[in-house]
């Protein structure tokens, strides 16, 4: 795949408000308050993808329990929310403390932190799509049990060459002291079905 | 805080695998994770307490196995004295062609300009001996034994493997495939350690430690029987990771080593393993500023396969296991030191992650203890003209065919014959190469008779002089190849690359360069007969 460098200025800010009770509440809020569209979040036990409909964050433990657990603060590692425009990290450091950042494409004039970047799509488990309700679906894939469940449509049955889920990563590039360019920050952009040929 | 000292003992190789070699490659990691331990012990406390699930909020779930307050640190080989062995640290360098002697560039760097040839010690562990009056410390470099080996995935449905096209997904069919495993040898012994911040727990824990667990993947391939046993436990008031006495400063320096891969994060949360980032966050954790005078350190990625997700992890840079960091002697208490060398830094901590020795490695010169690691296993005595002797031969001789037949496979992919003979001239001499490969004693003696009699028809020594292979004709080169007394060259093997079981090896006999040299002979006759087919639709 050819890589482009792009110009996409961009800007980091740490979130202070990291006092959470409930952390669904406190996602969706800040979902709202930026207008973030997706939600992947790592927990203890299982991964959760979510994703912004009228103002409620409707996340996949509700279509599926089996395979999705419950936001909790208890046992969340990481959170993730994100748009075209912006990403939200939520993270625990090794102390057990919450720590979140928010990156954004800087408006027009603004003091930026990154300009050049490099989009990439990797590739997300699933070849055996399954629907579920309110427009998630079960994407299963292999012999290992793989499955996770998106808040995306997909029909279809693909094999292994053709999976056809998308993350779309940007990654901003900076030079260091030595000169040497290296990838400083990514963020999530999108997730999308890629058209299967 | 109670610590409990186990050992691991590998019943069976044992795979788990690290980020790296080619898609059909599984190479296990020179230790075995703490996440992987940590994964068996859970097994275990759900089969003890007959539990399917793990409640991952219960505090008390987490305690043991999440939240940090337990740390199941990675299990390392045993020196030859039967200790627990460290990442050797990346400031340790040898001069080209000097196995002996170490020099470590963390207590002093050499004089520059300097003409020696340094490299890096090169051995995943090593143990450092207590300092012996005025001579150099003694260091004991250790890497755990391997064991290779070739698989063939099988579509089940046909009991054989099958081409991509030819399967049925629906049906449960998987496209064949050879893979290779480099794992872990059996046989072996590790030693690993639990910290238990929570002294109630210890005592359940410990009982988890002891008895058969698996570990890693292709458990139902013949990977990954383990048993577990505790040695000792200790208070960690007394205990120290490295187990040599606790220096607080060298040279008026601060040396910290990492003992295992550390998980770092920056202010924008991403993974890194900038020197300044990893300074910024040792600093806060002793609550004085460090000032960075050398940084000698690698990155490594990190994955895994998360058998509760059902997933595999997200893949983050670490800092590599090794890394060292010398700082100016920083005006700290001691007990901030042994605090942070206990807790270690950055996360997943409870999986062992982020390790920390405090001068460890005072001395600028070392000197390599040749004492080879322990034999964890006897090797058993065979009697002579024994059964379990003719088997193990026979188990020897079929190593050394696989391997063999690997590298056959490897050279007829290298050898093309351009312009070859027409298939009927081809197949008169396969059918000579088969009879021969047939008998039980093969001879060339019949093919190169044949081969003298294409001499004599013009006709078939006309397309066999004009195929070529490289520069020589097709009828030369069968020649050669057909008389080689040379053929470890030509297949890239020595007698010493043959596999040994116990104190019997393989061994390289006439009898198998004679059938060797056929079956080449024929494999790439085979292909050329195929390209002609191609051509002729």
């Amino acid at each position: 795949m050819k890589r482009e460098i792009i110009s996409r200025p961009a800007v980091v800010e740490p979130i202070t408000d990291c006092s959470i009770s409930d952390v669904k509440v406190w996602l969706q809020t800040q979902a709202i308050q930026h207008n973030l569209r997706w939600l992947l979040a790592h927990a203890d036990d299982g991964v959760i993808w979510g994703e912004l409909r009228d103002g409620q964050l409707v996340t996949s433990d509700s279509v599926v329990p089996e395979v999705s657990p419950p936001l909790r603060a208890e046992t969340l590692q990481q959170a993730r929310l994100f748009a075209i425009h912006a990403e939200l990290l939520l993270w625990r450091d090794g102390d057990n403390r919450w720590r979140a950042r928010l990156i954004r494409d800087a408006a027009e004039g603004e003091d930026y932190a990154f300009t050049d970047a490099i989009d990439e799509p990797q590739i997300l488990w699933g070849t055996d799509p399954q629907p579920l309700a309110n427009g998630f679906t079960l994407m299963s894939d292999g012999a290992q049990g793989l499955r996770h469940a998106i808040p995306l449509a997909v029909r279809g049955k693909f094999d292994e060459s053709s999976r056809p889920l998308r993350l779309w990563v940007r990654h901003y590039l900076q030079d260091d002291e030595s000169g040497f360019t290296r990838i400083v920050a990514s963020r999530l952009f999108d997730v999308k079905l890629e058209e299967v040929k | 805080m109670r610590v409990i000292i186990y050992r691991i003992t590998l019943l069976e190789p044992t795979l788990v695998t690290a980020i790296q070699g080619d898609p059909n490659e599984g190479v296990a990691f020179d230790y075995i994770p703490g996440s992987t331990l940590r994964g068996a012990i859970i097994k275990k406390y759900l089969r003890t307490n007959h539990l399917t699930e793990l409640d991952s909020a219960d505090p008390h779930i987490r305690r043991l196995f999440i939240d940090g307050t337990t740390s199941y640190l990675n299990g390392y080989p045993l020196d030859s004295l039967d200790k627990r062995t460290l990442p050797t640290p990346l400031s340790w360098h040898r001069e080209k062609g000097n196995e002996q002697e170490i020099f470590d560039f963390a207590a002093e760097l050499p004089d520059l300009p300097d003409d020696k040839q340094w490299q890096w010690v090169g051995t995943p562990f090593c143990s450092l001996g207590e300092p012996k009056d005025e001579s150099k410390r003694k260091v004991q470099l250790v890497r755990p034994d391997r064991h290779i080996a070739v698989h063939t995935a099988r579509t089940r449905r046909f009991g054989r493997a099958m081409p991509a096209n030819m399967i049925d997904s629906s049906k449960g069919d998987v496209p064949g495939a050879v893979y290779r495993y480099d794992a872990l040898a059996g046989g072996q012994k590790f030693e690993a350690i639990t910290i238990c911040g929570n002294d109630a727990d210890a005592q359940e824990i410990r009982s988890l430690l002891n008895g058969e667990v698996m570990l890693g993947g292709s458990r139902s391939g013949g990977y990954g029987r383990a048993t577990l046993e505790v040695i000792r436990e200790e208070s960690t008031e007394s205990w120290r990771e490295v187990g040599l006495p606790f220096v607080t400063e060298v040279d008026d320096k601060l040396i910290i080593t990492f003992l295992s891969d550390a998980l770092i994060r920056d202010g924008n949360g991403q993974f890194t393993i900038d020197p300044l980032v990893v300074t910024e966050a040792l600093s806060q954790r002793l609550g004085v500023p460090l000032k960075l005078q050398q940084a000698f350190l690698r990155g490594e990625i990190v994955g895994g396969f998360n058998r509760k997700w059902g997933l595999p992890l997200p893949q983050a840079l670490a800092l590599r296991m090794g890394s060292v960091f010398v700082f100016d002697k920083p005006d700290c208490d001691k007990s901030k030191l042994r605090q942070l060398e206990l807790q270690g830094i950055g996360e997943r901590r409870a999986e062992g992650f982020g390790r920390i020795a405090i001068n460890w490695h005072p001395g600028a010169k070392l000197e390599v203890d040749p004492t080879p690691p322990s034999q964890t296993i006897r090797p058993a005595q065979i009697p002579s003209d024994s059964d379990s002797q003719r088997l193990l031969k026979q188990m020897a001789e079929r190593m050394l065919r696989l391997r063999l037949d690997e590298r056959l496979i490897a050279r007829t992919n290298d050898i093309h014959i351009i312009n070859p003979p027409s298939n009927a001239q081809i197949s008169r001499l396969r059918s000579i190469l088969h009879d021969e490969l047939m008998k039980e004693t093969p001879s060339t003696q019949r093919i190169l008779e044949f081969l003298n009699r294409i001499r004599e028809r013009n006709t078939a020594r006309r397309q066999f002089e004009r195929a070529r292979i490289e520069t020589k004709s097709l009828l030369n080169w069968l020649e050669e190849t057909l008389q080689d007394s040379t053929w470890e060259t030509r297949f890239g093997f020595q007698q010493t690359d043959a596999p040994r079981i116990g104190s019997i090896q393989a061994s390289l006999t006439d009898a198998l360069r004679i059938e060797y040299l056929i079956r080449l002979v024929d494999a790439v006759l085979a292909r050329a007969v195929k390209e002609n087919r191609k051509e002729a639709k």
